[in-house]
């Protein structure tokens, strides 16, 4: 799948993806949290992508940063998940969405300190150790830091260095966490550990104030966050990359339209092969 | 093994996340005061997002402020424990019930309406169960019927599956029974309203008897003098259920 553009396998548009191949990706990915245990309908439905099309996963629950004890019982039902569906990637947030014993069902930014990193260094070594592969750690997007100490940049390359994961780089991530909190896309996506990227997603956004925007997966890609992918891809060997759309989901002729600009622009920068790039 | 996380960035963490559920901050230069409050905002949106999908009904009945102040108290003060947002539907059910939500929104039939919508949506999601082996080559008389075991029978105070909220009321408070199933062939979920008797007799068939069996054991209990007829006029329920998956066919002896 190395080069290749995948899609966000979404319940909104899956018996039409499924029945009118209206759009073909070459891999798609689901939130395993979303599917593990389910049955009826929608595990036919699984069922039937699965057998079409690589699966990839994308978790939410895990809380990486979390202060609670890691959720072993969850864990072992997310590696039956990914062993039953061959799962070649797994990745997760550098998030918390656990506190105090209670789910959040969302993302909330860690703090930019060293314990912290510390703390998420060791909580990835153990699921790296219980799940027996390596898991990819996604840069996410924020709307404020919390008493940092140190740069986003420097806490996440730590992370992924110290605890020897991979990297999910979120390209949209960086466009609107530069945005929201004033520095150069470019340069900080240079600064991260790039030989650790193993995906890429990428996805569209909602400026919300003249001073904010919020990573919604629910507009359409914008030219600049196209253009900074397009930037970034020469700095990497070829990795897979997902386009995300949950909301606002258009007509599949027009999601298939910018699944192939993200793929155009990926076959441009990595295939030099002049015959296979035709 | 010491703590690798110190206890002020653990109550930086608690604090975020104690905003995200409650709305009251407690976090000041730490955070970009402008803009924190979108947590609240997305957090808050995913659980009223969860919680109307899963009970369309108790939505439409509840004025949209006791509706936000029904969804802020559970979220709040209850510890949603499942890794599955699609799972807290449940979470809330038990809440509102030791919670007594019933009560405090004026609506004495609450459990009841909130149990059947959650199980409604419990059975179209849950995890498929391996059905026993079965035959159709048998019939009423002689065969054990072969129930599908995808679902499960209510037992509620209010007929909340045949009469909008707003309609109901004391007057109609009594015994219910709910049958709720999960289709083999569509996936799709089924509900009818059945009498006690016809409990009885499907929780006679999960013992394994057949139809005759169980009129003659349960004739006496509902004051039917003739089996017979109690088996006669058992006869249309089974054969409509049959054609709607909830029986299979009959167990393979």
């Amino acid at each position: 799948m190395k080069g290749k553009a995948g899609l966000g396998f979404r319940k909104d548009f899956a018996e039409e993806m499924l029945a009118t191949n209206a759009i073909q990706p070459h891999f798609i990915e689901v939130a395993p949290e979303n599917w593990i245990d389910m049955g009826g309908h929608w595990k036919r439905i699984l069922d039937k992508a699965t057998a079409k099309y690589p699966l990839f996963c994308h978790g939410l629950s895990l809380s990486i940063g979390s202060p609670d004890e890691l959720d072993w019982d969850f864990l072992k039902r997310l590696k039956e998940f990914l062993n039953q569906y061959q799962v070649p990637i797994y990745s997760e947030h550098l998030s918390y969405a656990k506190c105090d014993n209670a789910h959040l069902y969302d993302l909330l930014p860690i703090p930019f300190r060293e314990d912290a990193a510390a703390h998420t260094i060791d909580r990835i070594r153990r699921v790296q150790d219980f799940l027996g592969r390596k898991i990819a750690i996604e840069n996410v997007s924020y709307y404020t830091p919390v008493a940092p100490e140190m740069t986003e940049a420097e806490f996440i390359s730590t992370i992924v260095i110290e605890s020897d994961c991979l990297m999910l780089l979120d390209v949209n991530n960086v466009y609107v966490n530069a945005f929201n909190h004033k520095y150069d896309a470019k340069k900080f996506i240079r600064s991260l550990p790039l030989d650790k990227v193993a995906y890429i997603h990428i996805a569209g956004h909602l400026q919300v104030d003249d001073d904010l925007i919020i990573d919604t997966h629910g507009e359409d890609i914008i030219d600049p966050v196209f253009e900074l992918f397009d930037d970034t891809l020469p700095l990497l060997q070829p990795v897979p990359v997902l386009l995300e759309r949950d909301f606002n989901i258009p007509e599949l002729s027009l999601l298939k339209n910018e699944l192939s600009r993200v793929q155009q622009i990926c076959n441009k920068n990595w295939i030099h092969d002049p015959v296979a790039h035709s | 093994m010491t703590p690798l996380l110190t206890p002020e960035t653990k109550e930086l963490q608690s604090k975020l996340a104690q905003y995200c559920r409650t709305g009251r901050l407690s976090l000041e230069k730490e955070v970009n005061q402008k803009h924190v409050g979108h947590y609240r905002r997305l957090v808050y949106n995913i659980i009223d997002d969860i919680l109307e999908n899963a009970f369309p009904l108790f939505h439409g009945y509840l004025e949209k402020e006791k509706w936000n102040e029904a969804v802020h108290l559970f979220f709040s003060s209850h510890n949603c424990q499942t890794f599955q947002v699609w799972k807290v539907p449940g979470e809330f059910y038990e809440f509102a019930c030791n919670a007594d939500l019933k009560t405090k929104f004026k609506a004495p039939f609450l459990d009841d309406l909130l149990l059947f919508e959650w199980i409604e949506l419990d059975l179209h999601t849950m995890k498929d169960e391996e059905f026993p082996n079965f035959t159709v080559e048998e019939n009423w008389k002689t065969g054990v019927p072969c129930i599908n075991p995808e679902y499960r029978i209510l037992s509620v105070q209010y007929p909340v599956h045949t009469i909008p909220p707003s309609q109901l009321s004391d007057s109609q408070k009594g015994q219910y029974f709910i049958l709720i199933w999960r289709r083999p062939d569509t996936c799709e979920i089924e509900f009818m309203d059945i009498s006690i008797l016809h409990a009885a007799a499907i929780e006679k068939i999960e013992e394994g008897k057949t139809i005759s069996e169980i009129a003659a054991e349960l004739a006496p209990h509902f004051s039917i003098t003739d089996p017979e007829l109690f088996e006669k006029n058992m006869m249309p329920f089974l054969d409509t259920l049959k054609e709607k998956g909830f029986f299979l066919g009959f167990l393979q002896k």
